[in-house]
C-alpha cells in the first residue's frame, strides 16, 4: 500500500514537471531583437542594446518627460500610449477621456495588457519601471530606459531617442534651441560677476526631511542657474538632511515645489508663512531677507526638454536683477 | 458491531475526503477559466478556448486560429495566462506554508512569514534594486532580483533557526522570539535602505505591497516545482502534524520524532515561502487565514486540510488578483489589499456561522 | 515475564537533584501507586521512566532493553502514557485520537489497515468509549476524554502503562471507574502499570504495591500494607494518621487527624457514658480540647468503642452482645469516681446497659459534677419499661445538668474546668493548715452549686 502511494505521487509529480516545461519551453519567446537584420542599434541610458529593424510607428511613453521629448521631437502624432499623470504638453486627460489616447496606467504599475494591445514598437521607460522593463522586453517589445541625471543627460536621450525614431535633425534642433536658452542665461550670469547665492531645495517635508544631492539633475539646474546647492556634496541623489544643518549652511535662497499634481502657488506642504517659522530657521538668511520661491513642482520633478525653463525660473529667483519677471 | 462497521465509518470518511478535493479542483479550474475572461482588453470567451485549444498538442491540427488576432493571443498566453497560474501557485504556496507553520508552533497566529521569510526577500528586493537594478541580469532566464529576493527569504529563515538552536534541540518559543527580532532588524535595514533608495523607492514599495504585474512564464517554471513538490512531501507528515497538535509530548510518547518533523517541515514551507515570494512580493493575509477558513469547514485532520487549505488559497489569490487587475482602469490595486479587504468580511462570517464555539 | 528495572536512577535539573537514587524492579500484573508529597520527585520519576527526562545517572530497562538506547517509535510500541490533563483544543474525532495510537506500530506512508482498526475497536470497547467514537474530542466530559486517552494509550498495545495523576480533574465515579478499569487491563492484559497518585486511599484500594517517595528518594516499598502505615505517613507527610482496613473494600484506607491538637493538656479527667454513635464526636471533641478522657462501658462492636480505640481512650469493654457483667460495672465505677467530669450522652437505654445509667447516678450522688446531653428526649430512647427515665429524673434531683445540644458541652466543661483550676489556684495561696478546712469546704460547696 505504502510502495504503491509512493510510486503514484512520484509519477504525477514527473508528468506535471514535464508537462509544465515543454508548455513553458514552447512559449518561451527570447525577444525579437535578435532576429532579423541588424538596422540601427541604439544604447540606452541603462546600457542596453536594443535593434530595430524598422522605424518606430507607434510608440508608447511611461513618464511624462518621456512624452514631451517626443513631442518636442515632433513625432506626438506618433504616440499612442501615455500614463494618467501625463498633462504636458496638451492636456492628454481630455484626450484620454475623448477616446483620442489610451493610458497605460501609473507610474509604477503600467498596464501590460494595455501595452500588447496597443502593439507598440517603442517604449520609453525611466528606471522606475525596472522591472517592468524586464517583462516587457522578454514579451518582445522595444524598450528604452531614459535616465538623465543633468542637462547633459536630458540632451543625450533627446538624441538617442531622435536616433532611434529617425527623427535626428528634429533632435538636434531641439538640443541646440534649449542649448542655447541655457547658454545665454549662463553668460548673462558670468558678465555679471556676482556672488552666487547659496541655495536650499527643499524635495520632501517633513518626514522625512530631503534636498537634491550631487547626483540629482536639480543639483544640475541649481548650478546651471549660477547658484550653489548647500547640499552639492552629497552623493546620494535625494539625501535625508536635518534642520539643523540647513540652519548652519544658512541659504539665501530657499526653493519650495509645489504638488504636482495640484500645482498653485503654494509649497506642497503647508505656506510660506509655515515655513518661516519652522523652529530655528529665522536666522537664515533666505527667511530674512524673503527669498523663498515657490516653483512649479511639476516643472522641477522631470528632467525633460523644459529644463531651459527650469534653470531660467531659478536663475530669475537668484539674480532677480538679472532677470526681469517671466513667467515660466 | 464488528470492525466492518469502523471500517465503513472510517472509509465514508476517506471518500468524504476524496470528494472535497474533487470539488475544490473542479473550482479551481472553474476560477482559472473564468478569470481568463477578465483584463483590461476584452477577448471574446470564444477566441480565448481556441487560443487555450491551439496549445494543447492532440487538439493542435483541428483548431482554427485564424479569426484571433496574434495581440490578443499574446496577451492570453504571455500576460493573462501566467499572472493567473502564478496567482495560483503562489495561493497554494502560502496557505499550505500556513498550515505547517500553524501546525509546527502550534499556534493559531502564525504565518510563513514569522521568521523572517518575507522580510528578507523585501531586503534582497531592495539591495538590488539599489544597486543593480539597471543591470538587468538574468540567470538561465530569470531576473535577478527574483534570485536575491528568494536568497534573501532562506537565507533569513535559516539565520533565525541556527539562532534558536540549544544543543540538539530548537525550541518552538526561542524560535518565535528570534524570528520576531530578526525581522524587526531587517525592517530596520529595509528602511535604512528605502531612504537612499532614490528613484527606485516607488518600485521597492510597490513590490513589497505584492503583485504579479511582471511575472513570466519563467518565473512560474521556477517556481512551481518548488510549490508541488514542497506540498506533496508536506503531505507525508500530515499525520505527525495531528499529532503535534496534541502537543510534544504526548507526540513523542506516539513515537513521533518532533524535533526531525518540525526541522523538516520547516524547511519544506520556508522553501515554499521563500520562491512564491521572491516573485510575487509580500502578500499578507493568504497564509494566516486561509488555513483557518478551511479548518472551519473541513477540520482539523491534516491530512485534508494540508491539500484543500492549498487549493482554497489558490482560488482566493486568483480572484483577488482579478479584481485588483481590473478595480480602477488601467492602473491596478496591490492585491495584498485586495486579500485583506476581501477576506476579512468573509472570515468573520464564517466564524459566526459556527455554532459550535471555535478553539484552534 | 516482562520485567522493567530502573536501576539508580538520578535526575537533575542543573545542578539540582530533584531524584536520586532510585533503584527498584516491577513485573507485569503489577499496578504501581506511586505516592509522596508535592515536590517529592513521582512526576520526575514518570517522566524519567517515559523519555521525557533524561536521567543523569542510572539505567532503565524494559525486557532486557534499555529504554534509552531505542528509537522513540520502538519504545513507544512498548510504553503508553496517559498524562493528567489532556487539552486537546482541536475538534478530532475520538476515533481519530484513539488511531492516532496505532502511529507507533504504522510506517510512515502506511494508512491504517483493518486490523489497526479491529484493535481501535477493541480499545474502545474495553474502556466503553465506543459509543464516543464520532464525537469531538473537545466537547467531551472530562471522565470521557480520559477513558479516551487511555484507549489511544491501550491501542499502542503496551507492555507498560504510564499514568500520571490520572484522576485529578475528575469527580468521584468517573475516579472509580478508571481505577477499576486499569486495574483489570493491569491483570487482564498482564501490563505493568506505573500511576502517581495523590489519593492515598484510591492507592491503597487498587494498587498491588506502593513506592512512598520522600525528598527525592525512595522511602519505602512494597505491598501496600508494608508501605502504608502511620509511622510511614508521619515521617513523609508529617500528619498524623489512622490506618485503618475497610472491611467492606478489604483494603486500607486512611483517616488523616486534624493537624493541630489544642493548646494545653488540661489534667482533668472526663468520662463519658456513650454508645451507638451518640458518644463519638463528644469524645473527639473534648480530647481535642485536651482532657483525659475515658468511656465505658462500652460493647466492642459499637461505634463508640471504635471511635474510643482510634483515638486511644482507656475504656471499659464489653464483650459483643453481652449485658454489662458485675466486673464491668466495677471497673466503671472505679473509673468513674476518679473523674472530675461525666458525660451522659443520649445513648438508648436497654436492660443490658441500664447498669451504666445506674453508676452515673451514683457518681452525681457522689458530687462528681454530671452533664446529661437531652437531645433526645428519654421517653423515647427508653426501652426498660420506664426504668431508665426513673433514673433520669433521680439523676436530675442529684444535680446532674442537662443541656439540649452536645455543641453546647464543650464551653460548659471548659467554663467548669476554669473554674476548678482557679479554685485550685486561690486555695494554693492559702497557709498549709487552713488548706484542708478550706478543701471540704469548697467540696461541698461545689456539691450545692446549680449550673
Amino acid at each position: 500500500m505504502n510502495k504503491k502511494y509512493a510510486i503514484y505521487i512520484a509519477a504525477v509529480i514527473i508528468i506535471v514537471l514535464i508537462v509544465s516545461g515543454a508548455f513553458i519551453l514552447s512559449n518561451y519567446n527570447p525577444g525579437s531583437n535578435n532576429t532579423g537584420t541588424q538596422n540601427l542599434s541604439v544604447i540606452d541610458d541603462e546600457g542596453y542594446a536594443t535593434n530595430f529593424t524598422s522605424v518606430p510607428q507607434r510608440i508608447i511613453s511611461l513618464a511624462p518627460s518621456n512624452t514631451q521629448i517626443l513631442f518636442g521631437i515632433g513625432v506626438g502624432d506618433k504616440v499612442v500610449g501615455v500614463t494618467d499623470y501625463d498633462h504636458l504638453p496638451y492636456n492628454f486627460t481630455a484626450w484620454i477621456a475623448a477616446g483620442n489616447m489610451t493610458s497605460v496606467g501609473g507610474f509604477s504599475t503600467p498596464n501590460k495588457e494595455a501595452i500588447a494591445s496597443l502593439h507598440p514598437d517603442l517604449i520609453l521607460a525611466t528606471p522606475i519601471n525596472d522591472p517592468d522593463v524586464v517583462t516587457l522586453r522578454s514579451l518582445g517589445y522595444n524598450v528604452l530606459v531614459l535616465n538623465p541625471n543633468d542637462v547633459n543627460g536630458v540632451f543625450k536621450d533627446i538624441t538617442m531617442v531622435g536616433k532611434a525614431i529617425g527623427a535626428d535633425q528634429n533632435a538636434t534642433t531641439l538640443v541646440n534651441s534649449i542649448k542655447n536658452k541655457i547658454d545665454s542665461i549662463e553668460a548673462k550670469i558670468a558678465a555679471a560677476n556676482e556672488t552666487k547665492p547659496l541655495v536650499y531645495y527643499e524635495v520632501w517635508y517633513p518626514d522625512p526631511l530631503m534636498s537634491a544631492g550631487s547626483t540629482s539633475f536639480i543639483n544640475d539646474v541649481i548650478a546651471k542657474a549660477g547658484g550653489i546647492n548647500i547640499f552639492g556634496n552629497e552623493t546620494q541623489q535625494y539625501p535625508t538632511v536635518s534642520s539643523e544643518t540647513i540652519v548652519q549652511k544658512n541659504p539665501d535662497v530657499i526653493m519650495l515645489p509645489t504638488d504636482m499634481a495640484n500645482p498653485g502657488d503654494k509649497p506642497f506642504y503647508g505656506s510660506v508663512a509655515q515655513v518661516k517659522e519652522r523652529p530655528g530657521w529665522g536666522s537664515i538668511s533666505a527667511i530674512q531677507n524673503n527669498r523663498i520661491i515657490v516653483v512649479d513642482g511639476d516643472l522641477f520633478a522631470e528632467a525633460g526638454p523644459r529644463i531651459a525653463e527650469n534653470i531660467a525660473v531659478a536663475a530669475q529667483a537668484f539674480y532677480p536683477d538679472l532677470f526681469n519677471s517671466t513667467s515660466p | 458491531m464488528t470492525a466492518d462497521k469502523v471500517e465503513s465509518k472510517y472509509s465514508k470518511r476517506h471518500s468524504r475526503w476524496k470528494l472535497i478535493l474533487l470539488a475544490l479542483i473542479i473550482a479551481l479550474i472553474a476560477a482559472i477559466i473564468l478569470c481568463l475572461n477578465i483584463g483590461y482588453a476584452p477577448i471574446k470567451f470564444s477566441d480565448i478556448l481556441t487560443i487555450l485549444g491551439k496549445q494543447i498538442p492532440l487538439l493542435n491540427g483541428s483548431i482554427n486560429s485564424s479569426s484571433v488576432s496574434p495581440v490578443n493571443q499574446a496577451i492570453i498566453l504571455q500576460i493573462r495566462l501566467p499572472r493567473i497560474l502564478a496567482g495560483a501557485i503562489v495561493g497554494a504556496g502560502l496557505a499550505a506554508a500556513g498550515v505547517m507553520y500553524q501546525g509546527v508552533f502550534r499556534n493559531p497566529m502564525a504565518d510563513s512569514y514569522l521568521l523572517g521569510a518575507s522580510a528578507g526577500a523585501s531586503l534582497g528586493y531592495t539591495l538590488t534594486a539599489i544597486y543593480a537594478g539597471s543591470l538587468a541580469l538574468t540567470f538561465l532566464g530569470l531576473g535577478i532580483f527574483q534570485i536575491i529576493a528568494f536568497i534573501g527569504a532562506v537565507l533569513t529563515v535559516f539565520l533565525v533557526y541556527f539562532m534558536s538552536r540549544v544543543g540538539n534541540k530548537v525550541p518552538i518559543t526561542t524560535l518565535l522570539l528570534s524570528g520576531i527580532v530578526v525581522n524587526i532588524f531587517i525592517l530596520a535595514l529595509q528602511t535604512v535602505f528605502e531612504l537612499r533608495s532614490g528613484k527606485a523607492l516607488i518600485g521597492i514599495v510597490a513590490w513589497i505591497a505584492g503583485g504579479f504585474s511582471n511575472i513570466t512564464w519563467l518565473d512560474i517554471y521556477a517556481v512551481f516545482p518548488f510549490v508541488m513538490i514542497g506540498i506533496v512531501l508536506a503531505y507525508f507528515f500530515t499525520k505527525d502534524l495531528n499529532m503535534l497538535s496534541m502537543g510534544d509530548d504526548t507526540a513523542q510518547h506516539l513515537g513521533v520524532n518532533t524535533e526531525r518533523v518540525r526541522q523538516i517541515l520547516l524547511l519544506i514551507s520556508s522553501l515554499i515561502t521563500g520562491a512564491v515570494v521572491s516573485i510575487s512580493g509580500v502578500i499578507g493575509f493568504v497564509g494566516l487565514i486561509i488555513p483557518h477558513m478551511t479548518r472551519l469547514v473541513i477540520g482539523p485532520d491534516h491530512r485534508i486540510l494540508l491539500p484543500a487549505s492549498a487549493i482554497v488559497g489558490a482560488i482566493f489569490l486568483i480572484l483577488c488578483d482579478s479584481l485588483a487587475r481590473v478595480a480602477t482602469g488601467a492602473s491596478e490595486l496591490p492585491v495584498g489589499v485586495i486579500t485583506a479587504l476581501a477576506g476579512t468580511p468573509f472570515f468573520i462570517y464564517l466564524l459566526r456561522k459556527r455554532k459550535t464555539s471555535y478553539s484552534l | 515475564m516482562v520485567l522493567l528495572s530502573v536501576d539508580g536512577v538520578e535526575c537533575r535539573y542543573g545542578s539540582v537533584k530533584i531524584l536520586e537514587n532510585v533503584s527498584f524492579t516491577v513485573k507485569d500484573g503489577d499496578f504501581v501507586g506511586i505516592i509522596g508529597p508535592n515536590g517529592s520527585g513521582k512526576t520526575t520519576l514518570l517522566k524519567s521512566i517515559s523519555r521525557t527526562l533524561k536521567p543523569y545517572k542510572g539505567t532503565i530497562i524494559l525486557d532486557k532493553i534499555d529504554i534509552y538506547n531505542i528509537k522513540s517509535i520502538d519504545l513507544a510500541k512498548q510504553m503508553a502514557i496517559v498524562p493528567q490533563e489532556s487539552n486537546i483544543g482541536f475538534s478530532f474525532t475520538a476515533l481519530d485520537i484513539v488511531l492516532m495510537g496505532r502511529n507507533p506500530h504504522m510506517k510512515r506512508f502506511q494508512m491504517e489497515s483493518e486490523s489497526d482498526l479491529t484493535i481501535v475497536r477493541k480499545a474502545m470497547n474495553r474502556t466503553n468509549t465506543w459509543h464516543l467514537a464520532d464525537r469531538p474530542i473537545n466537547e467531551l466530559s472530562g471522565g470521557e476524554k480520559q477513558r479516551v486517552v487511555i484507549a489511544r494509550a491501550l491501542a499502542q498495545e503496551p507492555k507498560v502503562l504510564l499514568l500520571d495523576e490520572p484522576l485529578t480533574h475528575l469527580d468521584m465515579i468517573n475516579q472509580l471507574e478508571i481505577m477499576d478499569l486499569v486495574k483489570e487491563l493491569c491483570t487482564k492484559e498482564h501490563l505493568i502499570v506505573l500511576a502517581v497518585i495523590h489519593d492515598l486511599n484510591l492507592a491503597a484500594r487498587y494498587c498491588s504495591s506502593l513506592l512512598l517517595l520522600k525528598g527525592a528518594t525512595i522511602f519505602a516499598a512494597g505491598s501496600v500494607e508494608n508501605v502504608l502505615t502511620s509511622e510511614n505517613i508521619k515521617a513523609v507527610f508529617r500528619v498524623d494518621t489512622i490506618v485503618r482496613k475497610s472491611l467492606v473494600t478489604n483494603s486500607l484506607f486512611v483517616i488523616p487527624l486534624s493537624p493541630q491538637k489544642s493548646s494545653v493538656p488540661r489534667n482533668c479527667a472526663i468520662h463519658i457514658i456513650a454508645g451507638a454513635g451518640t458518644g463519638t464526636v463528644v469524645m473527639k471533641a473534648l480530647f481535642d480540647e485536651g482532657y483525659e478522657v475515658t468511656a465505658g462501658v462500652l460493647n466492642m462492636l459499637d461505634t463508640d468503642y471504635e471511635t474510643a480505640e482510634l483515638l486511644k481512650i482507656p475504656t471499659v469493654s464489653e464483650a459483643p452482645f453481652s449485658p454489662i457483667t458485675e466486673e464491668s460495672k466495677r471497673l466503671l465505677s472505679e473509673m468513674i469516681f476518679k473523674s472530675a467530669i461525666v458525660v451522659v450522652t443520649s445513648v438508648p437505654f436497654g436492660y443490658g446497659n441500664l447498669s451504666n445509667l445506674e453508676t452515673a447516678l451514683e457518681a452525681a450522688k457522689r458530687g462528681i459534677r454530671t452533664y446529661v446531653i437531652d437531645e433526645v428526649p428519654i421517653e423515647s430512647r427508653d426501652f426498660t419499661a420506664g426504668i431508665a427515665t426513673a433514673l433520669m429524673v433521680e439523676l436530675k434531683k442529684s444535680g446532674a445538668i442537662f443541656i439540649k445540644h452536645p455543641s453546647e458541652l464543650p464551653t460548659l466543661v471548659n467554663a467548669t474546668h476554669d473554674r476548678i483550676e482557679l479554685r485550685k489556684h486561690a486555695q494554693s495561696e492559702i497557709p498549709g493548715h487552713m488548706k484542708n478546712k478550706l478543701n471540704s469546704f469548697t467540696k461541698n460547696a461545689d456539691n450545692k452549686e446549680v449550673s
